[in-house]
């Protein structure tokens, strides 16, 4: 196997001037690929990317580690979620180790556990087809299913600041569709997104901060329609790059900072998915974005504060990529390993 | 050379973003904590700060923040231990366990404290990693970085916090 993100390894604790410039130059093409290199809004999805159907990637799932390992290690590699908006088929699985495949509705997972990590280099490989349809309202009347979408996180705080806000933006409105918009709308005003930081989630700092990215704008949209009584799901995988810098094959790396959340919550029958931080990147897809999801994404979880199969040491704030753990401590991300998406496109549905 | 020097100088562009941690306000005192370290020891991290300090805040999670490690390692070496002081507080980490390990794989000696705890993020409100906080030795807050740094960058603010 041949993997070209090999010239990023070994980068942090004794990094070298030429393993400095490698991973800046990868950073950097990471940050341009993301439409925001400068600080400007480089290539603005085209009209397009709203029109399509569906995409449908041939994915590889790589978990590489860069140190070798002597205690007991751990290792929980997420599984794409099968449901109507996404398929999945030709799922196989490669690994140093044996491995289970633990699924669930929600978070399915491949599961290593080894005394050691031998070898560095590619760990675990899953390969799979995933196509990911464009998401629209969907009708559910299971009312008892959406009520569990009224529980919050523990990252999701709900102080006076975030409920005085909410009262002033909703008013005297009671139609979960329209409370649901003006929330989406005031977040969206009053928040700036930051790129490259590894965010929390935290709702109440968010709002202080009035800043965020993906998990912040929808800590805070949830907490506040949770407030209003109106259930929210939240799910979580990675995006892919729209169709402007979209290659025919290329690689994401499925860090904490790739990783992308998006919600749908529940309007009198029906779920109504929304996507604030796109919605903020993108003023162009702010209406789209409210109801409508693009298909650049592969999910990997639902929910928040999450205990995995076999449970890990403690719980997850958010699951989209390989959680790893030494002796039960979380191994340093980046430095003992790295995980990456490569794929290619085979199909676009407009 | 020239292809290193252009990557450089486009990262340095690239940092140029605001700070956010608004639990700690320039110019006013940085709050301590009793902390556990990697023995589990609880330390007033007041006592350490007895000369131009930084504070670090990271976790396992974040990839770029183990760069920074990186720059701190160095910047403790060029600047020497006697005249800046660097304190970590990993947020990821409720005990000593999860500190010693980073300690031990990141290769660092400074202090590095567990500061998953709800009395520390509250104060704190530290919602991003990595965030750098400098202070001078009268523990008041001279400047928060929220964001990804630049070695040169770091040097220039260490100057600054020395004179």
């Amino acid at each position: 196997m041949e993997f070209n993100i090999k010239a990023v390894s070994g980068l942090p604790g004794n990094m070298s001037r030429r393993a400095f410039l490698a991973g800046a130059l990868s950073w950097l093409g990471y940050m341009m690929a993301k439409g925001h290199a400068f600080g400007a809004v480089a290539v603005p999805p085209e009209s397009t990317d709203t029109r399509l159907k569906s995409l449908t990637y041939k994915i590889e799932y790589l978990t590489e580690f860069y140190t070798t390992a002597k205690e007991t290690v751990k290792m929980w590699i997420p599984l794409p979620t099968e449901d109507a908006e996404q398929e999945i088929t030709h799922l196989s699985i490669e690994a140093m180790y044996p491995y289970t495949l633990n699924r669930a509705s929600d978070n399915s997972v491949v599961y290593i556990e080894t005394s050691g990590i031998k070898k560095k280099g590619t760990c675990a490989s899953v390969r799979y087809t995933v196509k990911r349809k464009a998401v629209g309202i969907t009708l559910s009347d299971d009312v008892d299913v959406a009520k569990k979408y009224l529980k919050l996180s523990e990252w999701e705080k709900r102080d006076e600041a975030i409920t005085k806000y909410a009262e002033t933006i909703v008013g005297g409105e009671t139609d979960p569709m329209r409370i649901g918009r003006r929330l989406y709308d005031g977040i969206i005003d009053r928040t700036a997104y930051v790129h490259e930081l590894c965010s929390r989630g935290v709702s109440a700092i968010a709002f202080e901060d009035k800043s965020g990215r993906c998990d912040d704008f929808n800590a805070m949209f949830r907490t506040m329609l949770v407030y209003k009584n109106i259930p929210v799901k939240w799910e979580q995988g990675v995006m892919l790059p729209y169709r402007p810098v979209l290659k025919k094959k290329g690689t994401v790396e499925a860090d904490c900072i790739n990783s992308h959340s998006w919600l749908k919550f529940y309007a009198g029958g029906k779920y109504v998915p929304v996507d604030l931080s796109e919605a903020k990147r993108w003023p162009a897809l702010r209406d789209f974005c409210f109801g409508r999801l693009t298909p650049n994404r592969i999910k990997f979880s639902t929910g928040r504060g999450l205990t995995l199969r076999p449970p890990q040491s403690e719980i997850l704030n958010t699951f989209s990529y390989t959680h790893v753990e030494a002796d039960e401590v979380p191994m340093i991300y980046g430095h003992n390993y790295r995980t990456f998406i490569k794929y290619e496109l085979i199909r676009k549905e407009i | 050379m020239n292809a290193r020097l252009s990557a450089l100088t486009l990262i340095v562009i690239l940092i140029a973003t605001p700070a956010y941690a608004v639990g700690m306000k320039e110019g006013q005192p940085f709050p301590l904590f009793t902390m556990a370290d990697e023995n589990n020891k609880m330390t007033d991290i007041g006592t350490l700060i007895d000369k131009p300090t930084i504070v670090y805040f990271t976790h396992n999670s974040c990839h770029y923040c183990t760069q920074i490690i990186v720059l701190l390692k160095r910047a403790e070496v060029k600047f020497g231990a006697k005249n800046i002081g660097i304190i970590g507080i990993n947020i990821m980490a409720k005990d000593g366990k999860m500190v010693k390990s980073y300690k031990k794989d990141m290769g660092f000696t400074f202090p590095m404290f567990a500061g998953n705890r709800d009395d520390v993020l509250n104060t704190y409100k530290v919602n991003y990693v990595p965030v750098l906080v400098f202070m001078d030795s009268g523990k008041t807050v001279k400047r928060i970085i929220g964001h990804y740094i630049h070695e040169k960058e770091l040097h220039g603010y260490i100057k600054e916090m020395l004179k």
